[in-house]
């Protein structure tokens, strides 16, 4: 004590040195007027359709703002460059200086995404609050847009996220050739457990192997895993132990069955592949909606289009692709306004649309402006089939059926059902998932159903408590 | 002895560029962690939240896990190292005069790559690795070693073949420093061995043995690595580590909880070594 008595002048220099640096990081700094040049930096992944209509909405942006600069970065493929890339911007982030925008995926081709949890970065307070800019919005441009899709972006009433794309579990099925199989789905939704159940007993093979819902977004098809708002985990271990053991059993009876894709025109063009009676029924995704509308209308069968609801019957979406405002961004308001573009009907639809060397919706899922979206989209999505290879067989006869096929909104089978909640998929979740799948259909695994939820339900907790 | 001013100012503009290092890299970061711990969100989103990180994470059945099972490492592994490091040493200190080499050999793990050391473990400890091998050729159980509650068995035995070297050197050094001529002097009065270890040789090791531990302590939250690299990101419950949660939070971006969880443990740490500190600086007070 002696010593630091002495020694008090420098020890008050210390703590002075100390406060201004502290201090240096805390200035309310304003943002630069906007008549200065202004850069917005926007974050987003490799993907063909969606970054060319970045690049038509960066040209028409900049142009009718002259003194911005759209400064687009696309993170990169390979996986090592991507990691170092990931641990940098989450230290910025960290640190206050991320971007000011994003345009993600919620599920980047099975990599390392930057937020792994959309739900719970908002709620560590990773974006800003655009409610504001929402509430002046024009209300005939929120119009067609699925509201109960964008609640998925808000919590505690206030907006953070745009969810631009989304996807259902769906089941699409052939009537007639379901009841060759001796398979009646009568109601206007089935739910999960109905679908095992129906597999499990039918006596035929077929009907079990197109039954496998081994879709990457399976945990929409249970109750939610986590409540954020409590910060409890809510997965029923029964539930989980339950659906692996159906899993497992419905595998088993399809190992000598070769099913059909059957879901896209691409394939339905080259090989002819179609719901029939060797697949009478396919669990696929709402994106597909039109690819078995029109293939059913040329082959003239009775599609039965049902969502595919989860284990207390809620019809749940997933969200596939969102734009957010970053909480470090200087200019909010001008960030929202480039990323709103992506909301209008022009991109929504892909009007704009050129390439096509990829066939299908942009980024795989459905426009979250679903009212009318089936009907507008239809006459690009055709057309994008236009260069598949045909043998100028019978191949000709089906493309030339399906770039003449008119379709209108009373063709499509699903007609915007009710969406009783939407949620972003984690990547855990799938990646967990897949992996309890992979262990339970293994020759080696001794039959405890139990055991296997009871690991997965811990790999779940886990996640949540980090995130 | 008084210091000039003068040299006085000497000293500390010499220590400065250290003083200078220390504030910029250790003091203002655990300055700005502290303040993650009590906010909330991120840039314009930030707002203070008090003690509600704090008392979420006593909630948090993950992170009491990985307090757990830390501590728990700790609490077995220091001790331990101590005690084996103390019985090398002693023995080293009859035979380093014949043997220099010895020293030289006993450091080799700690010097030895992490990957070398995980692909050690790997080939001894997998399910079907040499441990299990030779087990089941003498008809006796195997386990999965590195995927049970024997991981943390394993991650000891690791920690200790690892580190015990080099707490050898630190303790050895200490050994050195005790005059021969005490324990001659004890010799001729009828002192046995046990009794010149327990009245010559530990009261004048105690710094040694606290320094030992304070690196022992920084060497066990290095073998979080090795730990990393043959469990994962998400290993065993038994090995689940502080360090994990930490790791695996500055992925999800969960800031606060990454800076509660490294202030909590910090202030386990602080208090343990202050309490031991001053144990040692009352068993050395006898030298006046």
């Amino acid at each position: 004590m002696k010593i630091l008595h002495k020694r008090r002048g420098i020890l008050l220099a210390c703590i002075w040195l100390l406060c201004m640096s502290l201090f240096s990081g805390c200035t309310n700094e304003t943002a630069p007027p906007t008549d200065q040049p202004v850069t917005l930096w926007i974050l987003t992944e490799m993907s063909n359709g969606m970054n060319a209509q970045a690049n038509n909405v960066i040209a028409m942006f900049e142009e009718t703002h002259q003194n911005v600069h759209i400064d687009l970065e696309i993170l990169p493929t390979d996986a090592e460059e991507r990691a170092v890339r990931l641990e940098r911007l989450r230290t910025e982030i960290m640190s206050g200086k991320g971007p000011d925008g994003y345009l993600l995926p919620t599920d980047y081709r099975a990599m390392d995404s930057l937020f792994s949890d959309v739900t719970q970065s908002m709620y560590n307070g990773v974006f800003s609050d655009i409610s504001s800019f929402l509430k002046h919005e024009d209300k005939d441009f929120l119009l067609g847009i699925n509201q109960s899709v964008m609640e998925a972006g808000a919590i505690n009433g206030k907006q953070y996220v745009l969810p631009l794309r989304y996807d259902l579990p769906m089941v699409y099925a052939d009537s007639d050739a379901l009841q060759i199989h001796g398979v009646d789905l009568e109601s206007a939704r089935v739910t999960i457990s109905d679908l095992l159940e129906i597999a499990c007993e039918s006596e035929s093979d077929i009907i079990a192997a197109c039954s496998n819902p081994s879709t990457h977004n399976i945990l929409s098809l249970f109750n939610p895993a986590y409540n954020y708002k409590s910060g409890t985990f809510e997965l029923d271990q029964n539930a989980i132990a339950n659906y692996l053991e159906s899993y497992s059993i419905i595998i088993s009876r399809s190992q000598n069955v070769v099913i059909p894709s059957s879901g896209s025109i691409s394939k339905f063009i080259s090989n002819g592949e179609a719901l029939g009676a060797e697949a009478p029924l396919k669990i696929s995704t709402l994106s597909r909606l039109m690819d078995y509308t029109a293939i059913a209308k040329t082959q003239q069968t009775k599609l039965q289009v049902l969502p595919l609801c989860s284990e207390n019957g809620d019809l749940v979406a997933n969200i596939t692709y969102y734009a957010a405002v970053g909480a470090s961004c200087e200019h909010p308001e001008l960030v929202y306004n480039f990323l709103r573009e992506f909301l209008n009907e022009e991109n929504q639809w892909e009007h704009n649309r050129k390439s096509t060397e990829f066939p299908g919706l942009v980024e795989e899922g459905w426009p979250v402006r679903d009212q009318g979206a089936a009907e507008n989209l239809w006459p690009v999505y055709r057309l994008q089939h236009r260069n598949i290879y045909d043998d100028e067989e019978m191949q000709s006869e089906r493309k030339q059926a399906i770039l003449a096929l008119e379709l209108n909104a009373n063709d499509f089978g699903f007609t915007n059902a009710q969406i009783d909640q939407a949620r972003f998929p984690s990547r855990n979740e799938s990646v967990y998932f897949r992996e309890s799948l992979i262990q339970v259909t293994n020759p080696t695994f001794a039959g405890n159903y139990q055991a296997s939820a009871e690991e997965l339900i811990q790999k779940f907790q886990r996640a949540f408590a980090e995130g | 002895m008084k210091l000039s001013k003068k040299k006085a100012t000497e000293g500390l503009v010499l220590a400065a560029l250290l003083l200078l290092g220390c504030l910029l890299f250790y003091a203002i970061p655990f300055v700005l962690v502290f303040l993650k711990s009590v906010t909330k969100g991120i840039g314009n989103t930030q707002e203070f939240a008090g003690t509600d990180h704090y008392e979420a994470m006593f909630e948090n059945e993950i992170f009491v896990r990985a307090f757990g099972n830390t501590m728990k490492f700790l609490v077995v592994a220091l001790p331990l190292i101590i005690l084996v490091a103390f019985i090398v040493a002693l023995i080293l200190k009859e035979q380093a005069r014949k043997h220099q080499w010895l020293k030289s050999v006993i450091l080799l793990p700690y010097v030895m790559p992490v990957v070398g050391t995980v692909l050690i473990i790997d080939h001894l400890f997998t399910a079907t690795g040499l441990v299990n091998e030779g087990l089941y050729a003498l008809g006796l159980p195997v386990a999965d070693w590195l995927n049970s509650e024997w991981a943390f068995i394993v991650v000891v035995l690791l920690y200790l073949w690892k580190n015990t070297g080099y707490a050898v050197i630190l303790l050895l050094s200490g050994l050195t420093t005790i005059p021969e001529e005490l324990y001659d002097a004890a010799s001729i009065d009828g002192a046995s061995k046990f009794h010149r270890l327990r009245y010559i040789t530990l009261p004048q090791m105690w710094y040694s043995f606290f320094f030992a531990t304070v690196f022992s302590l920084i060497n066990a939250f290095k073998c979080f690595r090795e730990i990393f690299l043959i469990g994962g990101t998400y290993p065993h419950n038994s090995i689940y580590m502080l360090q994990h949660f930490i790791n695996n939070s500055f992925e999800k971006m969960s800031y606060p909880k990454l800076a509660v969880a490294s202030i909590l443990l910090l202030i386990v740490i602080v208090t343990v070594f202050a309490v031991f500190y001053r144990l040692v600086l009352r068993k050395e007070d006898y030298k006046g």
